[in-house]
């Protein structure tokens, strides 16, 4: 397994925020306490470099506003897009 | 394993009803979007797929997503599905209900579609409470809990879904939470795959309705309640019952095999010197 | 007439046999008298032809149950009588709201409440009108014999499939369980369901078409996946509260059957022509105002009859006609006057009614002092 993280400076999440409701479960759930509440009331990726594209975020945000990037995609060995 | 917004944008109906009703941190969203994933795992083409659903909070999500789909009356999801099954059984019937909406108003038609172990696939969304209609206490209220309809804590013992299901039949009984929504999907799978008739007892917070009228936190400290309480099922089975407090099993608690209704109802066709299909 | 093709049947079975000729392959139902001979034949018949018959939990279910086979593309049916035809209202008003066709059997018996199980009555004609909340359309068909259980329920089955909406055929206790001679129609009008004539991403379940047509409704499972709801929806079948579609989406169930008088009601006049007396009567009664009709004629009291084989909608037109010549209607029911006060909404000179609630026919002789008295 390898991350093809190829720009370290990448973002590598994207909070839609049109669909956020601002309810704070990624924030709180992320294990590597990535996210944080911004000046506007929505999440962003305070520390991206901690992400480790566990996916928490997205599989818990019940407004799927939070998508992973996916050139971040976890990969598996020799699987190629 | 494709993403929860992938898989949403793809089972998502093509006129985007979003953002959706549900209110800020409400666990139904967590639920539909490990149901999308548990299809996306499945050959199961849109087309193949009948969404039913009751009144409710869970009700709408018969509208987000692109099957087919019957927003049905209050509790009757199960008695349509039913319908569509039996007039064609090529179709998977997912029923999605509230825990008010199946084991209130419909409880006799969740027990008598576990009883004929007809293959539909129900999920029952467990929030506590009468959402929608503001807060009232359901079947699944926990004593001494507060609700709109009971101001100095409800007098009445909860059902146990599960039990209940399991008791009146069901081949597939699993219960899950929105904290576990990976292997929320995990158990939408199996049920999926099961043939019979099968629950999914998805427990999910309402931080508006339930929570807040209990003081029990943000939506993450009720998910937090669920990681906190909950035991997978052969773990819970060794804990004696006197020493069991709030905890509660997940993970699959029943499965087994048993001829399904149309399969026997086949067997009538026959009998009766009619031509099965 | 080649008597050999006749046989004997009772109404509930023809009533079965009729629903089995008009395509209906699905069945749902739950036991209580009168009306159960229709589930019984059809539980031995359906399988038969691989249809469909099950016995579900309570009447609410059985009303689900038919409206999911519908949707599913399968002409389905129940049968019940007062106290399930109550349960079965949540659902007849979504059938009616989804516009998804089935048709219900109501064998009316004495009510309210468990009334009189083995008596008949003809108390649910406001029920079969306005059973359900909200203003909804209804169209309710009342057999008098047993070949209309058989002739009536194929009509009920075509209507159904043509206005997309529920259609209830109302009988009564004594129609139902009635044995009489009939020969089978062999040959009769079967309306299918229409298909779609879109592709599936110009489909809209409600569009509403030119010229009042309506828009067949696509079985699930086909490729048009769309949504289905008891909510005011907009022509995509999406709920909505935008005043606009709000109108436009219950006027236009309420409007199909208006547009559609014509086609819809059905009647039958006897000796009405040169009549001072009308008696309007339905279902069994029918046949005791026939007979009465016969009787007055004799001792000269020029009297006729008005049947209205499609009670709902009610044939307004048909009376108000006809209250412009006669002098006095006359209605037997066995309630205390549901169909009166429809009769007297048609601006009559006068109306009488004969009304009987002790689970007993109306017999001729009645009607016929009414017809005597009002005479003389």
């Amino acid at each position: 397994m390898f991350i093809s993280m190829t720009k370290k400076n990448d973002e590598p999440l994207h909070i839609f925020s049109s669909w956020c409701k601002q309810c704070g479960i990624c924030i709180a759930i992320c294990p590597k306490k990535v996210l944080e509440k911004g000046n506007d009331g929505y999440p962003y990726a305070a520390r991206p470099e901690d992400c480790i594209l566990c996916g928490m975020c997205d599989a818990h945000c019940p407004d799927y506003a939070i998508t992973l990037q996916a050139k971040h995609e976890v990969k598996e060995e020799g699987e190629h897009e | 394993m494709m993403r929860t917004t992938e898989a949403i944008y793809k089972y998502l109906r093509p006129d985007k009803k979003f953002p959706h009703v549900w209110c800020p941190g409400c666990g139904i969203g967590i639920v539909m979007g490990a149901l999308v994933r548990a299809i996306e795992n499945t050959e199961l083409t849109k087309d193949e797929i009948v969404l039913v659903s009751g009144i409710g909070c869970s009700g709408r999500i018969s509208t987000y997503l692109d099957f087919n789909t019957l927003h049905t009356t209050h509790g009757r999801a199960l008695t349509f599905a039913t319908g569509i099954k039996l007039a064609n059984p090529e179709l998977t019937v997912i029923t999605v209900m509230g825990d008010g909406d199946a084991t209130a108003i419909g409880g006799n038609h969740l027990i008598h579609a576990c009883r004929r172990n007809i293959d539909i696939n129900s999920i029952i969304i467990n929030n506590n409470i009468y959402g929608m209609t503001g807060g009232q206490y359901s079947p699944t209220t926990p004593m001494e809990r507060k609700a709109s309809t009971a101001k100095y804590g409800s007098i009445e013992k909860p059902f146990d879904i599960c039990k209940l299901v399991e008791s009146c039949g069901a081949t597939f009984v699993a219960r899950g939470t929105s904290f576990h929504a990976k292997m929320l999907d995990a158990i939408m799978l199996r049920a999926l795959n099961h043939k019979g008739f099968s629950v999914v007892e998805a427990m999910s917070q309402c931080p508006v309705q339930y929570g807040r009228r209990n003081k029990l936190g943000t939506p993450m400290d009720m998910m937090q309640w669920f990681k906190d309480n909950s035991v997978s099922s052969p773990v819970f089975d060794k804990i004696p019952p006197d020493e069991v407090d709030e905890q509660f099993p997940v993970g699959v608690l029943v499965n087994k095999e048993d001829r399904e209704y149309i399969d026997r109802y086949r067997d009538i066709v026959k009998k009766a010197g009619g031509e099965v299909h | 007439m080649n008597k050999r093709n006749e046989v004997l049947l009772q109404g509930n079975e023809a009533c079965a046999m009729g629903a089995l000729a008009a395509g209906m392959r699905f069945f749902a139902g739950y036991p209580i008298t009168p009306s159960t001979e229709i589930a019984e034949f059809l539980a031995a018949e359906l399988p038969k032809l691989n249809g469909t018959f099950i016995q579900m939990e309570d009447e609410i279910s059985s009303m689900g149950a038919i409206i999911g086979a519908s949707l599913a593309g399968t002409k389905s049916m129940t049968a019940t009588s007062g106290p399930g035809f109550s349960l079965m209202q949540e659902n007849i008003g979504f059938a009616s709201m989804a516009e998804v066709p089935c048709v219900v059997v109501n064998v009316m018996r004495g009510g309210p409440s468990t009334g009189m199980p083995t008596r008949p009555s003809q108390g649910d004609v406001m029920q079969s009108r306005w059973g359900t909340h909200g203003d909804h359309p209804a169209i309710v068909l009342c057999p008098k014999s047993v070949l209309e259980c058989y002739t009536l329920t194929v009509r009920a089955f075509n209507l159904a499939e043509k206005y997309r909406t529920p259609v209830i055929v109302l009988m009564d206790g004594i129609v139902g369980h009635m044995w009489e001679n009939i020969e089978i129609p062999h040959t009769h009008e079967v309306i299918d369901r229409a298909k779609p004539t879109v592709p599936p991403e110009w489909y809209h379940p409600y569009e509403k078409l030119p010229a009042g047509n309506i828009t067949p409704l696509a079985p699930f499972g086909q490729g048009y996946r769309y949504h289905v709801t008891g909510m005011v929806h907009d022509r995509s079948g999406f709920p909505t509260l935008d005043h606009g579609e709000v109108e436009l989406c219950l006027k236009s169930i309420t409007n199909k059957i208006k547009n559609n008088l014509h086609d819809i009601i059905n009647i039958e006049e006897y000796l009405l022509k040169d009549a001072d007396i009308c008696v309007v009567a339905y279902g069994s009664v029918a046949r005791s105002a026939r007979s009465a009709v016969n009787i007055a004629r004799k001792e000269g009291i020029k009297a006729g009859m008005l049947r209205p084989i499609t009670l709902w909608p009610f044939p307004r037109f048909h009376l108000e006609g006809i209250a412009n010549r006669v002098k006095t209607f006359v209605v037997p029911e066995m309630n205390l006057g549901q169909v009166y006060g429809e009769v007297l909404k048609s601006g009559p000179k006068k109306a009488v009614r004969v009304t009987r609630i002790d689970g007993e026919l109306i017999t001729p002789d009645q009607i016929v002092s009414k017809i005597q008295e009002v005479s003389s």
